[in-house]
């Protein structure tokens, strides 16, 4: 198996790959050179500050991906130079002879030269949820399937029952599950949350670029001394690139993490967590997700269809399940002494004694037993319904006998109507015997049928509510599972999923790529599918622009849940599963699912606001200080006032993944769309610009700053800081602010904290350190006038861009 | 009466930036009329122009009002025509609001 290599250097590397750190680390060390050491000591604290915290999380992470491979350690029954030894698996080479037995763990893939009703359990392997049958005979198909190989043992698959022998075909790495791992071990694709911020970071640094650029040549031709120019282009660099982001980020997805705990969802990789919320595909396995992932008995009858007391106390004789506190075998004699329990019917068989019993095997593919009840002997066999018709001569209908042959037909097609519908049936029939010493298959005959048990692995009770919940929250099913199509179809038709078309593994092997891609969009069942078709579809879905969501517990899943942009798996799922998935799901449960996708809404909406917010409000407030530095004869702020404000604005955003979130906005998945935010910054950036140059006006003409920079900057400062902060409480909601959308109370106080603390921020030591100065009482009361009618305005641009701009 | 010069700059830096807006303003409807089906498009009139860009409107008088207030000096002119612009937008907002807003 392949190890899962990292290191902490690797990790602490993968952090400064943002770009957005780029630019901070490269406008420290020039601020270091040109301005001191204060301004890159606070830029630098920054960049360590995201830094330690995103290195935390993902190490942590890795840590416990790290753990959960090396619990993999499978013992193997080998037999070399003639004698049996236990050996790891490892150990094995292509060529061993290893025995199963039940409860084994297959420890490589193994073509079986010998078996004893060997079954199998593969649902984590291919999503079958009835136990295989294995025989050593040769099959005649040209590229099987998994689910065809009945002579081949897969690496990772548990006996259930029986055993056999087999030659080792292909071990560790060369496995069919040794693929598998390996597909994992390569770099995670990237999520559409990390493209998205990749995009905004180069979006960033061509605006920062082109700003810089332009400030700087303008200032220069002016006549602005040349490092003067270069300290203010370089100020407005970074008052342009909210440096706080990966620290907003990293928190907000954090304590998102932390909020998605608390409903039973568990968080992996931090970043998957906004495509939790965006995914608009959820493609799930069947097994256990949709189904209670258990065999149970559904219904029992007999040949006319009635509730033939006798049925059950015959199949609780005829079981080989060991009935204790827990009942254990076979999953369905299991079913039926479940059954029996639920209904107090397990009672019915004190009037038997237990004479003799004739063991299933695969020849008959039934089994039998001899019963006394008062002193007449009953033989009992159950089985499969083709191998019992075969044993009898009669069919028990209204309590007589009649010959099987009247009433074959009308059993025959009721029996394949129930197959179509993804049923599986057993036959039930009797004799009454003569006391022998012993009884043999040879007594298997001259049987009157007398019904059938009718199993199925049954919808979730809270499926068919999730599935809609689901839906009305835009999130689309597709079901990838390696049983059967009718199975597959049925679960829908329980659950209501309306099936758009069924397309099974071997039509997606005859598919061209463009093919595939077009099948999948109008797909909504993909049964007997290989892992690696689950890889093929999960890539095509993602090529056609969806954020995929996979949902699995099996070996057969990992590769999907490698592949997907968010992987979920659950806390009882196989260790290789759940090394693969982002999300780790403490109950098998859509309706968690649903409350995790919520939450993932949750936390996009919150980073959403914040980059929305950030970037408009600095490009603005940047765009009206580049502007003035051209008309002014002083620097409109000083670059540390500009670097204090972004640091104080960044600490008022700080509880801004704690807001609320409007209802309408978690509605339907939303998508990183990088021209919303440049559209966004275009139309609400020229506001706060408008307002600043307000400002300007009235610091030069009514309080004549002309002559007193501390006095113009300190005003710009307040004003600047006021419309910036303030202005959250109106774009953080599309309703009216705070009368239909009530923000946190953390971002409330914190806000209103900050903007008390900007405010009286020119009155304090700290204040004429920074080089402001007291500002006259008129201007204070001109400026709360200014500040609502530019909240007033701002919300009035607001109604008007999403009328037209749709997010 | 302020500095001529300072005052030219800074009227035309107010003033481009209201433009620059208007300019934004329209690039975006243009551009969400073009991503509108057929039959979806709302009809150009002059009805609709002034209903939909009303925020505009209020933009560039408020533009006017504020350049011709700092040219005053006057504080109190300044103050009560802001108030004056609060109202007309406090009605403009309850009128252009959804029941869902």
């Amino acid at each position: 198996m392949p190890t899962h290599a990292f290191s902490m250097a690797q990790v602490l590397f993968r952090q400064f790959k943002n770009p957005i750190f780029a630019i901070l680390i490269a406008c420290a060390f020039v601020a270091g050179f040109f301005s001191g050491l204060n301004q890159a000591i606070v830029i630098l604290s920054m960049v360590a500050l995201s830094v330690v915290l995103g290195f935390y999380n993902e190490y942590k992470a890795e840590k416990i991906v790290e753990n959960l491979r090396q619990n993999v350690s499978i013992k193997a029954i080998v037999t070399r130079n003639g004698k049996s030894l236990q050996i790891d698996s490892k150990l094995l080479v292509p060529g061993d002879l290893v025995s199963v037995y039940v409860g084994d763990i297959a420890p490589a893939d193994v073509r079986i030269v010998k078996s004893k009703d060997l079954q199998t359990d593969e649902a984590t392997f291919t999503g079958e949820s009835f136990p295989v049958e294995k025989v050593s005979d040769k099959i005649d198909v040209e590229q099987p399937m998994p689910q065809q190989l009945t002579n081949y043992l897969f690496m990772g698959t548990v006996v259930v029952h029986g055993g056999g022998q087999g030659v080792v075909i292909s071990t560790g790495r060369q496995t069919e599950l040794g693929s598998i791992s390996r597909s994992l071990a390569r770099p995670h694709p990237e999520t559409e949350f990390q493209k998205g911020i990749r995009k905004y970071g180069t979006m960033l640094i061509t605006l920062t670029l082109a700003l810089s650029i332009g400030i700087f040549s303008l200032n220069a031709a002016i006549g602005h001394p040349l490092i003067d120019s270069l300290l203010f282009s370089l100020a407005v660099a970074v008052g342009l690139v909210p440096e706080l982001m990966p620290a907003i980020v990293t928190v907000s997805l954090a304590q998102g993490a932390s909020r998605m705990a608390k409903v039973k969802v568990v968080v992996k990789r931090l970043v998957s967590i906004e495509d939790f919320g965006n995914m608009d595909v959820l493609c799930t396995d069947k097994t256990g997700t949709l189904t209670e992932g258990k065999i149970v008995l559904k219904d029992y009858f007999s040949v006319d269809e009635e509730k033939e007391p006798r049925i059950m106390p015959y199949s609780l004789l005829c079981n080989n399940a060991v009935v204790e506190e827990k009942i254990v075998g076979n999953p369905m004699d299991i079913a039926v002494w479940d059954y029996a329990r639920e209904n107090g019917a397990q009672a019915s068989v004190k009037a038997y004694a237990k004479v003799d019993e004739i063991p299933f095997d695969y020849q008959r593919r039934m089994m039998s037993v001899v019963v006394k009840k008062d002193e007449e002997f009953i033989l009992i066999s159950k089985g499969a319904p083709e191998s019992i018709f075969a044993k009898c001569k009669y069919a028990e209908t209204e309590g007589r006998k009649e010959p099987l042959s009247a009433v074959l037909e009308s059993i025959n097609a009721k029996f394949s109507d129930l197959s179509q519908l993804g049923y599986r049936i057993l036959a039930v029939a009797y004799k009454d015997v003569k006391a022998e010493k012993s009884y043999t298959a040879e007594d298997e005959k001259d049987l009157t049928l007398l019904g059938f048990l009718i199993f199925t692995d049954p919808p979730k009770k809270d499926a068919h509510q999730a599935v809609n919940r689901l839906r009305e929250m835009g999130v689309e099913i597709k079901i990838l599972t390696g049983d059967n199509e009718l199975v597959a179809k049925k679960i829908c038709d329980d659950l209501k999923v309306s099936v758009k078309r069924v397309v099974c593994g071997s039509d997606l092997m005859q598919m061209s790529w463009t093919e595939i891609k077009a099948a999948v969009e109008e797909t909504t069942i993909f049964a007997r599918i290989t892992p690696e078709q689950k890889l093929d579809i999960i890539k095509a879905l993602k090529a056609n622009g969806h954020v995929v969501g996979f949902g699995g517990d099996g070996v057969n899943d990992a590769p999907a849940l490698y592949e997907a942009d968010v992987g979920i798996s659950v806390d009882t799922a196989v260790d290789v599963s759940k090394e693969a998935a982002d999300i780790v799901l403490l109950e098998k449960d859509l309706l968690v699912l649903a409350d995790g996708i919520n939450e993932g809404r949750k936390i996009f909406g919150n980073t959403i606001k914040y980059i929305l917010m950030g970037t408009s409000s600095n490009f603005g407030n940047m765009f009206s200080a580049a502007a003035a530095s051209i008309f002014l004869p002083f620097l409109p702020m000083l670059p540390m006032q500009i670097l204090f404000m972004n640091l104080l604005y960044d600490v008022a955003n700080m509880t801004l993944p704690t807001d609320n979130v409007d209802e309408e906005y978690t509605k339907l998945p939303k998508r990183w769309d990088i021209g919303f935010v440049r559209k966004y910054t275009l139309f609400f950036g020229p506001f706060s610009s408008l307002y600043d140059f307000l400002t300007y006006g009235i610091m030069l003409f009514i309080f004549g700053a002309s002559a007193n920079p501390a006095l113009f900057q300190t005003g710009w400062f307040v004003e600047s800081f006021w419309t910036e902060v303030l202005v959250i409480f109106v774009i953080r909601t599309r309703r009216i602010p705070f009368l239909t959308s009530r923000p946190g109370k953390w971002l409330i106080l914190l806000t209103l904290s900050c903007v008390a603390f900007g405010t009286i921020l020119p009155f304090t030591a700290l204040g004429g350190f920074l080089g402001f100065t007291a500002l006259p009482p008129e201007y204070w009361v001109l400026l709360v006038l200014m500040v609502a009618t530019y909240l007033f305005l701002v919300d009035a641009g607001k109604v008007f861009f999403y009328k037209i701009c749709k997010f | 009466m302020p500095d001529l010069d300072l005052f030219g700059w800074w009227a035309i830096s107010i003033s481009g930036g209201s433009v620059f807006l208007t300019l934004v303003s329209i690039y975006l409807y243009a551009d969400s009329r073009k991503r509108c089906k057929n039959g979806e498009q709302e009809p150009v009139n002059i009805g609709n122009l002034v209903k939909n860009f009303m925020f505009v409107w209020v933009l560039l008088s408020l533009l006017v009002f504020y350049i011709v207030s700092i040219q005053i000096g006057s504080a109190a002119i300044f103050a009560a025509g802001n108030i004056v612009m609060e109202v007309i937008l406090i009605i403009y907002l309850i009128r252009n609001r959804t029941k869902s807003e």
